[in-house]
């Protein structure tokens, strides 16, 4: 088993696959808040212009996603490449403080960003912007960062900001392929900024062990040597989801909040 | 890392993305992968404790019914209560089944109070999904009306059995065959 990423030093983590609905922003909605329930400092950064990381954080108490949905744009990440387009990098005002305790979060809520902000200014911010995440690191235990199921200018602004890749999938064909393409796109962004980013682990989420085919998966997968994690699939996720509470808050002693406390613990935390 | 390129799709991608990954790996043999909770293996420390038999099947029918057919072969078999618990501790096993049942015997004109009782001491370790207990001792009781009407020891050192073990929803089921057992935590036992 490789070293946790607290013991290589990694803050900044992107939680990435080219696939979508495999569990990105799942994953990044519990092992944020389940960071930050174990006492560390958490940014959450919503790098995805559908904003769904944006609405469950949103939502109020009691608020359903659906409710939160409608609230008026706010501050957060076009903002802040704007800001960092505009020469002053404005942190600080696109953070929305405390979603849940030792928790912020930088929204993302303009759906149209890929209308408004042509790839070309975003590959120009990548540089400015990781430099921006990197000082932000200095006030945070973690950064994690949710990324949208693409390969644009966009993910790659992320990828390369970040220490190291965390690429959830599915027992399922597509997934896997989603997961060659996501390394491979790992490998080019490291190249193009000059240092090396790690795929840290994998998790595959919405385990179902009836599947015949999981078998098939393990089996291959277990000759694999970086960390490989399974996440149940679990109805507390889904309800839990629907009532933007965490799974922390909806099921703390469900399977699903095991799996993603094993990952916090063995894939985050643990020193050796 | 050791995928090699199949025939099968998956195993093709596995092996580009076992060669991708080829450079971060860790080395050492151990495998990094690990299953969800709601999938890994017993532990032995998760039998521990008492647990109450809340079914009990053989070929699908209730287990009693079929004792009764059993027990009472040339009369009627009458419908019996049936109680059975496990103790787990480390290494051994006590199990413990009471029947009780109003049976009419030939010749007899009202229902007497019948009851069977068998305890047996086993010794049990776990491998993977499979639990291999082994009889020590045990014996069987039998009472009509109160009074012992036969009272019979097992022969000890039985052969070992291997039985299937699994955690489903909170239970645990257990199966010799055609035979499945579930049981779940005394209620004494049972955490929040």
């Amino acid at each position: 088993m490789g070293s946790s990423l607290k013991q290589k030093k990694m803050k900044i983590v992107t939680v990435a696959n080219q696939k979508g609905g495999v569990g990105k922003t799942s994953s990044i909605i519990q092992l944020a808040s389940g960071l930050a329930k174990r006492g560390e400092r958490v940014l959450a950064v919503d790098g995805d212009p559908q904003g769904n990381l944006s609405l469950f954080f949103g939502a109020a108490e009691g608020q359903t996603f659906g409710q939160a949905a409608g609230q008026a744009k706010t501050p957060g990440f076009h903002d802040l490449l704007a800001s960092i387009e505009n020469g002053k990098p404005s942190l600080k005002n696109s953070i929305k403080k405390s979603v849940r305790r030792r928790l912020d979060l930088i929204p993302f809520t303009d759906r149209d960003f890929r209308i408004n902000f042509a790839d070309d200014r975003i590959r120009n911010l990548k540089d400015p912007f990781a430099k921006v995440l990197s000082k932000a690191a200095d006030f945070y235990d973690w950064i994690l960062i949710d990324s949208s199921p693409s390969n644009s200018c966009l993910e790659r602004l992320l990828v390369e900001a970040s220490d190291a890749v965390i690429i959830p999938l599915e027992f399922q064909l597509f997934s896997v392929s989603g997961l060659e393409a996501s390394i491979q796109e790992v490998d080019a962004c490291s190249q193009e900024c000059g240092r090396g980013i790690e795929v840290h682990s994998l998790l595959f989420t919405k385990a179902e062990n009836r599947l015949n085919r999981v078998q098939d998966y393990r089996r291959v997968f277990s000759t694999f040597r970086i960390p490989i994690f399974e996440v149940c699939k679990s109805e507390y996720m889904s309800r839990s989801l629907e009532k933007s509470r965490t799974i922390w808050e909806c099921g703390p002693s469900s399977n699903a909040a095991k799996d993603y406390a094993r990952i916090i613990e063995k894939s985050f935390l643990e020193i050796v | 890392m050791n995928v090699k390129k199949g025939s099968n799709r998956l195993e093709q991608i596995a092996g580009n993305v076992s060669l991708a990954l080829g450079a971060q790996e860790g080395g050492g043999e151990e495998s990094a992968y690990e299953f969800s909770t709601a999938y890994r293996g017993m532990r032995p420390a998760d039998l521990l404790g008492e647990w109450e038999v809340v079914g009990h099947t053989w070929n699908g029918s209730p287990w009693s019914d079929v004792f009764a057919q059993s027990a009472f072969k040339d009369m009627e078999a009458p419908k019996l209560d049936y109680d059975a618990m496990y103790s787990f501790s480390v290494g051994n096993c006590v199990k413990r089944i009471r029947l009780t049942g109003s049976p009419i015997f030939p010749g007899a004109d009202a229902p007497c109070a019948w009851e069977y009782r068998m305890t047996t001491a086993l010794t049990w370790e776990l491998k993977n999904d499979e639990l291999i207990a082994k009889p020590l001792i045990g014996y069987q009781y039998t009472a009509i009306d109160g009074a012992p009407s036969q009272v019979r020891e097992l022969p000890g050192e039985g052969a070992s059995m291997t039985l299937k073990i699994r955690m489903d929803d909170g239970e645990l089921v257990i199966e010799d065959g055609s035979d499945i057992k579930r049981l779940r935590k005394a209620a004494h036992e049972q955490k929040n």
